[in-house]
């Protein structure tokens, strides 16, 4: 047998074996229990690199860390705070917080889910070799330590009500001190908490899968047994494995995709506001935009609902404040003035703009830059010339936010459930949006507000403040809230429990199938 | 025989060094570093916390001296680990490795498969209709860009027709082979048409060029049957072009395919090695570059022994 006899023979055997996998391929979807309710998610977001809530970095994590771990409180739809794995919680002098922990939780390991394993969380936090993310929330925290098994004590060093928010996040997320120390550094790819929904498989760069937590103890929770999420990094695979129907429900369905959705048999489109938005910010400090003449003028320039027409395809919302409409603490009587060209004329001839080319930065999305193309328009018909750069964060961190470089930004700032949080950072002395760094531009009247507003007890004081500090926004235009992101999801029809929280991230524990 | 495969892989080792230093200089004069990534993404952590990841990363020390410590680590086979997710980079780059692997393996496997029957089938027929036809083809194969054409495969066969599945890895070993090649079919074509039409212009140039030679002419003297001529005389000297095209490929793509892993959710190292440069995780870059080096490298000397098969001639020692 020669050698090139073998050859031609090789060839003819390979595509024979193709040909028979090709064939015997199942084109269709995974086996699984018939009975089993098993919902698939299409998600858009870039490689995920660890489920530590104290280590991860990214809001992308939030939706299977809410799932996995559960947290100490929660906020509801209303933004109202209820009990989560903290069943009370009670200042017992301005400085001391006392949860009292819900009894008879496990973690999925079998852990015992008591005062020890919370202290064990906060120490873990507080620890300065963690480097946990979060270890700035803890800096004015004095002292931790378990009261009992099931009671907690927290001192902070001076009064700080607004504290108690934070345990509705990353650090409120209860890891299992067991899996901590049998994994270590490995913690963050084998998460281990208490949660509605266990991690059974983490392929990255292709999905994860949440199995039911058969322990858990809200009753009635998980409605689901199985979550498959599909990580994809770009929208337009995402969207096909929903019109190929592999999928059962996806957030952030781009504008041009919309009516496929709206027509579609089998799912419904939800266009709800979040707290997510694109906001153009400046850097205070620097002239000419240090006038508010010029600010009021840039604002009565551009026109919104072009922007949200033309390059969201009208999937999205405008609001006065920085929180969407709608949102608690918004006041309904609240309103920015409107579009007006001619008075942006006149506040520009006012103003001590001399025909500079104000710069602003831009994150490198794809929306962004074309609402900042459109802004640029806006501007330069008014008369304000305007030059965009397009940066990726890290150097947007270290040009705009630490050197102060740029005259504005226009970028996403994705919210925060609590009000006080989204103010401070982009306005308050200190805010790690507030340029430049570190304290940026600070104004005592905004000081003030917030004081007020984190200090209040009863929600109608708050509402009060807020709605003081957003007309003071927006009378010396200190930010311009451009366009707030919609859910834009796609349902589908026999999908249950799907409830577009303003906040913007999914329950999983809530879905479930007809 | 051996004391050439030994000197060729001393000869490696340089070239390995230089390529890593090369990828570890251009990384580090990327703007920015992994804590700034995160800072980006938290939209602002403390700044204590901060500088001590940039101290707990080893970012604060001198270029070469974290080089030399990597170099160090990799010397006792420690790749170290990824500065954002805290896991080997051995591991995860293991993990990538089979998907990068089957999808090379698919789409080289195709483009030999399709691209020499039909390059000989154009180049015994020269300037047929049937040559012309895969001419015209062939300019579109090479120059349609990647995604557009798995978007395209993609939409028709997955979408509209609903035979394939749209995207998505299974494991062989889990699903079967069934349901791994219905998975990896679409992106196996997507990867083989560029590939599958320079092998197929390969042949068929060289099918002309071998089939006017006189030893060919000497084979039909003898009576031998066309077939046996094209099979055993003339294709085994128009395969070495092929061959050289073949390793090329292989080793480019056993970095990685971005795209393609990209538009079918695929694991692989492509997406590993992009996501490692966008938040310039050193270790999980440094680690990829070695490996796809190490893989290409090992493809090109594949091919020089199949070079070696093909022609009796040519000889190593």
């Amino acid at each position: 047998m020669t050698r090139n006899g073998m050859g031609m023979r090789l060839v003819h055997g390979l595509l024979a074996v193709l040909a028979a996998a090709a064939l015997s391929g199942s084109a269709g979807t995974d086996a699984g229990a018939a009975t089993e309710v098993h919902i698939r998610i299409a998600a858009v977001e870039p490689n995920i690199q660890n489920y530590d809530p104290h280590k991860g970095f990214s809001g992308l994590e939030h939706r299977v860390l809410y799932a996995v771990f559960d947290q100490l409180v929660r906020f509801d739809a209303r933004g109202t705070m209820v009990p989560g794995l903290a069943e009370r919680w009670e200042w017992t002098d301005p400085r001391t917080l006392v949860l009292t922990l819900r009894r008879g939780v496990r973690f999925h390991d079998g852990t015992p889910f008591n005062a020890d394993a919370v202290v064990f969380n906060f120490r873990r936090i507080m620890d300065p070799r963690q480097n946990s993310i979060v270890r700035g929330e803890w800096r004015d925290v004095e002292a931790v330590e378990a009261i009992d098994d099931s009671r907690v004590k927290i001192v902070l060093r001076q009064p700080q009500p607004a504290f108690i928010a934070v345990l509705s996040d990353r650090s409120g997320m209860m890891v299992s001190p067991t899996a901590v120390a049998r994994l270590g550094d490995e913690f963050g790819r084998r998460p281990v908490g208490a949660g509605p929904f266990i991690l059974r498989q983490w392929v990255p760069g292709s999905h994860v899968t949440l199995v039911r937590n058969p322990a858990y103890w809200e009753t009635g929770y998980p409605k689901a047994d199985r979550i498959t999420i599909y990580q994809f990094r770009a929208e337009e695979p995402a969207v096909r494995a929903l019109k190929t129907g592999a999928v059962d429900f996806m957030q952030g369905v781009p504008a041009k995709d919309v009516p496929w959705v709206r027509a579609s048999r089998d799912f419904t489109f939800v266009d709800a506001p979040t707290i997510s938005v694109l906001v153009m910010s400046f850097n205070l400090t620097k002239t000419p935009v240090d006038d508010v003449n010029l600010r009021r003028a840039i604002r009565a320039a551009i026109d919104r609902r072009a922007i949200l027409r033309v390059v969201y395809g009208n999937i999205g919302h405008l609001s006065p404040s920085i929180l969407p409409r709608g949102f608690w603490s918004v006041s309904p009587t609240l309103v920015s003035p409107p579009y007006d060209p001619a008075r942006a004329r006149q506040y520009l001839s006012q103003s001590k703009y001399a025909g500079e080319t104000l710069s602003l930065v831009v994150s490198p999305d794809d929306y962004i830059v074309r609402a900042s193309q459109l802004v640029q328009q806006f501007l330069g018909d008014a008369g304000i010339k305007v030059e965009i750069t397009p940066l990726p964060g890290p150097e947007q961190l270290a040009r705009f936010f630490t050197r102060g470089e740029f005259h504005g930004r226009i970028g996403g700032w994705s919210g925060r459930p609590d009000p006080h949080v989204n103010y401070f950072a982009i306005i308050g002395c200190g805010g790690s949006f507030n340029v430049p760094r570190p304290r940026g531009y600070c104004d005592p009247r905004v000081g003030e507000y917030l004081e007020q507003g984190a200090s209040a007890a009863e929600r109608s004081q708050r509402q009060q403040a807020y709605a003081g500090l957003d007309r003071y926004i927006i009378d010396q235009v200190l930010y311009i809230p451009l366009v707030h992101d919609s859910w834009a999801a796609a349902v589908r029809k026999t999908l249950t429990g799907f409830q577009p929280y303003v906040f913007g991230k999914p329950i999983y524990k809530e879905l479930g199938r007809q | 025989m051996t004391t050439y495969l030994g000197r060729r892989l001393v000869a490696t080792l340089p070239v390995l060094l230089l390529v890593t230093l090369t990828t570890f200089l251009l990384v580090s004069l990327l703007p920015g570093d992994v804590v700034s990534a995160i800072q980006a993404a938290t939209e602002g952590i403390d700044v204590e916390v901060a500088e001590s990841l940039r101290v707990q990363f080893g970012l604060d020390r001198p270029l070469l001296v974290r080089y030399l410590q990597w170099l160090t680590r990799l010397a006792a086979g420690d790749l170290g680990r990824s500065l954002l997710g805290h896991q080997p980079v051995l591991g995860a780059i293991v993990d990538r490795f089979p998907v990068t692997l089957l999808l090379t393996a698919g789409a080289v496997v195709l483009s030999l498969a399709i691209g020499i029957p039909v390059g000989l089938a154009a180049g015994l027929r020269p300037n047929s209709a049937f040559d012309r036809v895969l001419s015209a083809l062939a300019a579109v194969g090479v120059a349609a860009p990647g995604f557009w054409l798995g978007i395209l495969l993609v939409f028709l066969f997955a979408q509209r027709l609903q035979w394939l599945p749209s995207f998505g890895y299974r494991s062989p070993v889990e699903f079967g082979l069934g349901a791994m090649a219905a998975h990896m079919l679409l992106p196996w074509i997507t990867l083989a048409t560029p590939r599958t039409v320079e092998v197929v212009r390969q042949v068929r140039s060289g099918m002309a060029e071998v089939m006017a030679q006189e030893y060919v002419r000497t084979a039909r003297a003898k009576g031998l049957p066309e077939h046996t001529v094209v099979s055993r005389h003339a294709l085994r000297n128009v395969l070495i072009p092929v061959v050289t095209v073949t390793g090329l490929s292989a080793g480019h793509l056993l970095s990685g395919a971005v795209i393609v892993e990209t538009v079918f959710l695929l694991p692989g190292m492509g997406t590993l090695a992009v996501e490692g440069v966008l938040t310039r995780d050193f270790p999980i870059v440094q680690g990829i570059v070695l490996v796809g080096a190490s893989a290409t490298i090992l493809a090109n000397l594949l091919a020089d022994f199949a070079y070696g098969i093909l022609d009796p001639r040519i000889r190593y020692d």
